[in-house]
């Protein structure tokens, strides 16, 4: 049938409904925000009646179709369960505002990879019900068995510079809010959400918590307060896209790694043995100042690391040397000496938050210097003194230096910037 | 004049018929053949049809309800000038959105042209909006049958964009689920 003609057979529906809807709009709003109003009182009843004691003890979950919380959903009692869905009004999240987020972070795991999510991968993932805004992307995490650990979704809005972001793991990261009130926990297609708001800055961070079909899902948006209502309507739209998953649970069997990358690591007990090491070892320093002893030295190369590093201490003072090779990404920090602007801490007082502007922030935290260029004066405004009671008050510094293809970085405290300047001076020569 | 009054100007013949029915439904006629049309010139053709039509149909017809019977002819006479025109061409108007929006949900092409009338499709749009909730209902009818903007649905209902959105969406899959139940779509 082309679409022309199913316009034309819609035109033939029953007066009724065509009646029903323009006398909606000839009343305007009034009719709409009456029912809105009755809707919400009536629900706000229901809510101190029936719900928000249980929300009070919190002992057991809302059963997912008692939903007459504010903001929740409705339901019949008709057996048909699709009549039931037809009945149920439009769902509003109730953003529960927090003074602050706990994390809780899950513990390393040595071998930790990931990979873009590929159309296939996708696919499982999104849900049926979307927006032609919404467009997903993301990533899978992996253990270095390739065990599939968690899904990092990048959903878009219409916003375009501010994606929802949901996290997918088959267990709980347990993140937990500080909340100024009690919860309210918001149905969504039978879905409990628990729907956050806080700020930080000048961000206003959404946050959503559900579990779906066995799924943990994290969804995270941040926002400026010009978007805040803007970006909480599209954020709602998510989450009722994503309660949705009309197959279930998403089969996340298809995801899986394309290659596990090999994890390498080794551990050097002298300074000699990593000088030794094939790939970056000529550029360690020759020798260690005075009184420093050996502490760790690895080499380690995996998805996204390939340094050889050094730390070596002496009291309170130490010296963290790491080499790796140069990445595009490093490009922003490159400096020439003539720039005193992205380097000279003498042009930065102390608290450096305050004097450091924001354009300028990554490179004066770390320059990369040409080693060619390098000179003992730009050392010394790297480093600095500091009178800290309970900590030595010997230099303190912290810059790179790029050798074609290879930067090594330094960190050091209580090492003085001529032996510096002269260790990296050294590396010319290799 | 009552919408009765003007009824018999038409059954009697009385060319004050259209003269009434301009004055009062002029306006609604003209807004939806726009908001399909998307520009006045051809709206206005629209309109003028109309009032042709009217005055042929009635009688032999009493409608009940002389806006929708009017709101009827204005949609069918419109949609038909849009596809003689090829107006999309020149911006189309709300109507080439409303198309893709549907597109999910018109029926495969050889069940209709094939075996199932029109009417019965009609049939089955009336059961399935009787299914909807009143809100639902007035939403769909108000973006697919008089062509509202989005933008317009949210005005009148106070409903924020997103949201009207969303009940639109939902709205589709759940008419695209029933007329696949009942064999007008495939797949």
């Amino acid at each position: 049938m082309r679409k022309e003609d199913f316009a034309e057979v819609l035109g033939d529906i029953d007066e009724k409904y065509i009646q029903e809807a323009e006398t909606m709009r000839k009343s305007n709003n009034t009719v709409w925000l009456k029912c809105s109003a009755m809707v919400a009182c009536f629900c706000l009843l229901l809510a101190t009646v029936a719900v928000i004691p249980q929300l009070f003890l919190r002992t057991t979950p809302i059963p997912p179709d008692n939903s007459d919380v504010p903001g929740q959903t409705t339901s019949d009692q008709s057996e048909d369960s699709e009549q039931k869905e037809d009945q149920r009004t439009p769902w509003t999240a109730y953003f529960n505002e927090a003074t602050s987020r706990l994390d809780a972070n899950r513990a390393y795991i040595k071998g930790y990879f990931t990979e873009p999510l590929n159309d296939t991968e996708l696919a499982v993932l999104e849900p049926e019900m979307h927006f032609a805004y919404m467009n997903c992307s993301g990533y899978a995490g992996f253990d270095n068995y390739g065990n599939l650990l968690d899904v990092v979704l990048s959903v878009t809005t219409s916003l375009p510079e501010n994606p929802v972001t949901i996290a997918i793991t088959d267990y709980s990261f347990g993140s937990s809010y500080v909340l100024s009130g009690e919860e309210v926990v918001s149905v969504c297609e039978k879905v409990e959400y628990r729907v956050y708001q806080y700020e930080v800055g000048n961000t206003i961070t959404l946050a959503a918590d559900a579990s779906i079909n066995d799924l943990y899902f994290h969804f995270a948006m941040d926002v400026t307060s010009e978007q805040l209502e803007r970006a909480k309507a599209d954020f709602q739209c998510v989450l009722e896209c994503f309660a949705t998953y009309e197959a279930g649970k998403p089969d996340l069997s298809v995801i899986t790694p394309e290659e596990i990358p090999e994890l390498m690591e080794q551990i050097f007990h002298t300074l000699a043995e990593a000088q030794a090491e094939p790939d970056f070892g000529q550029y360690m320093p020759s020798a260690l100042p005075a009184g420093f002893e050996e502490s760790t030295i690895r080499r380690f190369q995996f998805q996204n690391s390939n340094y050889l590093s050094g730390l070596w201490s002496k009291g309170l003072d130490d010296l963290a040397w790491v080499v790796s090779p140069y990445a595009e990404a490093d490009a922003h920090r490159l400096t020439s000496v003539e720039d005193k602007e992205n380097y000279d801490l003498a042009l930065y007082p102390i608290p450096r938050a305050d004097s450091v502007p924001d354009e300028l922030r990554e490179i004066v935290d770390n320059p990369i210097f040409d080693a060619e260029e390098l000179t003992l004066e730009a050392v010394y405004r790297r480093a600095y003194k500091v009178n800290d009671a309970g900590d030595t008050d010997g230099w303190r510094m912290e810059f790179s230096v790029k050798y074609g293809d290879v930067v090594v970085t330094v960190r050091a405290k209580g090492v003085t910037p001529e032996w510096v300047y002269q260790q990296l001076m050294l590396l010319n020569t290799k | 004049m009552e919408d009765t009054h003007i009824v018999e100007l038409y059954w009697a013949r009385c060319e004050e018929a259209i003269a009434e029915t301009s004055k009062k439904y002029g306006k609604y006629c003209y807004s939806i053949a726009f908001r399909i049309l998307g520009n006045t010139e051809d709206a206005n053709e629209s309109v003028n049809d109309t009032y042709l039509a009217a005055w042929e149909t009635i009688p032999p017809h009493r409608p009940t309800i002389l806006s929708t019977f009017l709101g009827k002819i204005t949609r069918r006479i419109a949609i038909q000038t849009w596809r003689k025109t090829n107006t999309v061409k020149r911006g189309g108007g709300e109507m080439v959105l409303v198309w893709d929006e549907l597109s999910d949900c018109i029926p495969s092409k050889q069940t209709v042209e094939d075996t199932v009338e029109a009417a019965e499709l009609v049939e089955e749009l009336n059961i399935f909006l009787q299914t909807l909730g009143e809100i639902e209902r007035d939403i769909f009818v108000g973006r697919y049958w008089s062509f509202l903007s989005i933008a317009q649905m949210s005005t009148v209902t106070g409903f924020e964009e997103g949201r009207i959105k969303m009940i639109l969406l939902r709205t589709r899959k759940k008419l695209r689920a029933h007329l696949r139940r009942k064999g007008f779509i495939y797949g």
